[in-house]
C-alpha cells in the first residue's frame, strides 16, 4: 500500500483510486461511511456528524459544505460524486463504521432528550436508512460500542482497517458478490 | 476554510478575549487550589488561551488525535450553559490514580471501577470549584452535571462535544488552559466551552458587553 493517504475530516467526503487510502482518525460517535465500486476501481469516505435531517435554508435546499455533517446530506453528496467520477450506483458495496457512545454515563450524549438512544447509535441507524434508499448493500458494519476508532480504506482492495487505541485491528472486506467477509487479525 | 460559513459564529474582539481569558484565570485558579490540596503539590497553570474554533478541528485541539487521554466531562446547567472537561494524558491520569487510590493502574491503558470512580469525583470537585468561581464572579447560577468519564483516543473524545454543538453551529469559542504539577510529571488540559447561545450572557455578565432588553 505504498502512496498518498488522504484524511476526511468531520462533515468531509473523500474519493480515491487505488494507490491512495482514505483515513480518519479518533473516529467517535461519528460515523464513517465507506462505498466501493470494485469494476470502476473507485472509492469513497464521508464522516458523518449528525443524524439530520439538514435543516433547510430558505430557498428550500441546503447545499452549504457544513450540511455534508447531517447523514441525509453526506451520502447523497457522495453517491452523486462518486457517480459522477465514474463509478455505478448499482455496484456500489457499503461498510458502516463508528457511531461509538464514548462517554460513561450519557447525559452529555443526549442533552435534551434522556432515554432516547445515543447518538452515536442514531447516527448509525441514519445512514442505513440512506444507503436503504439508495439500495446500496451493505458488506461490513462495525458500529456501537465505547471505543473510539481509527480506519483506513483502501479503494484498491475495497478493504476498511480498524484499529483502536488498545491495538486491536479488525479488517472489513467486500466479496466479489457483495454479501461480504469480517475478519480479526 | 471558508467553506463554512455561519451567522451566528461570533466574532470576538480583543476586549472580549481579555475577559474570557480572566474569567477563565479566576476559574482556574480555584479549581488548582482545590487540586493541590487534594494531591499535596503545587499546581502550576498556563495563560488561558481563547479561539474560535471549527468543529472540524476539535480533533486536533490535543495534538496528536490518537493519543490516549482520559477525559471528565461536566455539563453546565443554568443560567449560563455549555461544557467543561478536564483531560488528562494517560501518564497523567495513572499518576493522578495512584495519588488517589493508592493503587496504580497497570500499563495497558485500562482502568478499573475504583480509578473511573477517582477520576469522576476528581471531576466534581474541582469542576464544582471552577463554577463556584464563576458564579461569584459573574452572578449567575452555573450547576454542574454527574460528570462522565471517557478513556479514548483524543479525537473520538473531542467528537462527542462536536455533536453536541454541531446541530447549533459549525465554530464554537473554545477557551483552555494547561495546567501542570509535581515537577511536569502531572499535567493536564482545561476546557470551558460556552454554548453559543450562553457567550453572550457571559459577556454581558462580565460587564464587556451592554446588556440588551428587548
Amino acid at each position: 500500500m505504498s502512496g498518498q493517504e488522504i484524511r476526511v475530516k468531520v462533515s468531509q467526503y473523500k474519493i480515491a483510486r487505488p494507490g491512495t487510502v482514505l483515513k480518519i482518525f479518533g473516529l467517535g460517535s461519528c460515523v464513517a461511511l465507506v462505498l466501493y465500486d470494485p469494476e470502476a476501481g473507485i472509492g469513497g469516505l464521508a464522516h458523518v456528524l449528525l443524524p439530520g435531517p439538514a435543516p433547510l435554508t430558505r430557498e428550500g435546499e441546503n447545499n452549504s459544505a457544513s450540511s455534508y455533517k447531517y447523514a441525509d446530506r453526506a451520502v447523497e453528496a457522495l453517491l452523486g460524486e462518486m457517480e459522477k467520477q465514474g463509478a455505478e450506483i448499482k455496484k456500489l458495496r457499503a461498510a458502516v463504521i463508528g457511531g461509538a457512545n464514548m462517554f460513561l454515563t450519557p447525559d452529555i450524549e443526549e442533552k435534551d432528550m434522556p432515554g432516547r438512544p445515543g447518538i452515536g447509535s442514531r447516527n448509525v441507524e441514519a445512514v442505513k436508512k440512506e444507503l436503504e434508499r439508495f439500495e446500496v448493500p451493505i458488506f461490513g458494519e462495525d458500529t456501537g460500542g465505547s471505543n473510539g476508532r481509527t480506519i483506513t480504506f483502501d479503494p484498491g482492495s475495497g478493504e476498511v482497517l480498524i484499529t483502536n487505541y488498545k491495538g486491536d485491528r479488525k479488517v472489513l472486506a467486500p466479496h466479489e458478490n457483495g454479501t461480504g467477509r469480517m475478519a480479526v487479525e | 476554510m471558508d467553506e463554512f460559513k455561519n451567522d451566528r459564529m461570533l466574532e470576538l474582539s480583543e476586549l472580549h478575549i481579555d475577559a474570557l481569558q480572566e474569567i477563565c484565570n479566576i476559574g482556574m485558579g480555584n479549581t488548582a487550589t482545590a487540586l493541590s490540596q487534594m494531591i499535596g503539590k503545587q499546581i502550576d497553570l498556563s495563560i488561558p488561551r481563547v479561539k474560535v474554533s471549527l468543529l472540524s478541528d476539535f480533533p486536533d485541539l490535543l495534538g496528536d488525535s490518537e493519543s490516549v487521554m482520559a477525559a471528565i466531562h461536566t455539563r453546565i446547567w443554568g443560567d449560563i450553559q455549555g461544557n467543561i472537561m478536564f483531560i488528562f494524558p494517560w501518564e497523567s491520569a495513572r499518576i493522578l490514580c495512584k495519588m488517589l487510590t493508592g493503587t496504580e493502574p497497570d500499563d495497558e491503558f485500562h482502568l478499573s471501577d475504583l480509578h473511573v470512580s477517582a477520576l469522576r469525583e476528581i471531576g466534581n470537585i474541582l469542576g464544582s470549584s471552577y463554577l463556584g468561581a464563576l458564579e461569584r464572579l459573574l452572578s449567575k447560577s452555573l450547576l454542574p452535571s454527574v460528570p462522565s468519564v471517557a478513556f479514548d483516543m483524543a479525537g473520538a473524545i473531542m467528537e462527542t462535544f462536536m455533536v453536541q454543538l454541531g446541530e447549533d453551529a459549525d465554530a464554537a469559542v473554545v477557551i483552555r488552559t494547561t495546567f501542570s504539577g509535581d515537577g511536569e510529571t502531572l499535567n493536564g488540559h482545561f476546557f470551558l466551552i460556552p454554548d453559543p447561545g450562553s457567550l453572550k450572557m457571559m459577556l454581558q455578565a462580565a460587564r464587556v458587553l451592554a446588556d440588551e432588553h428587548e
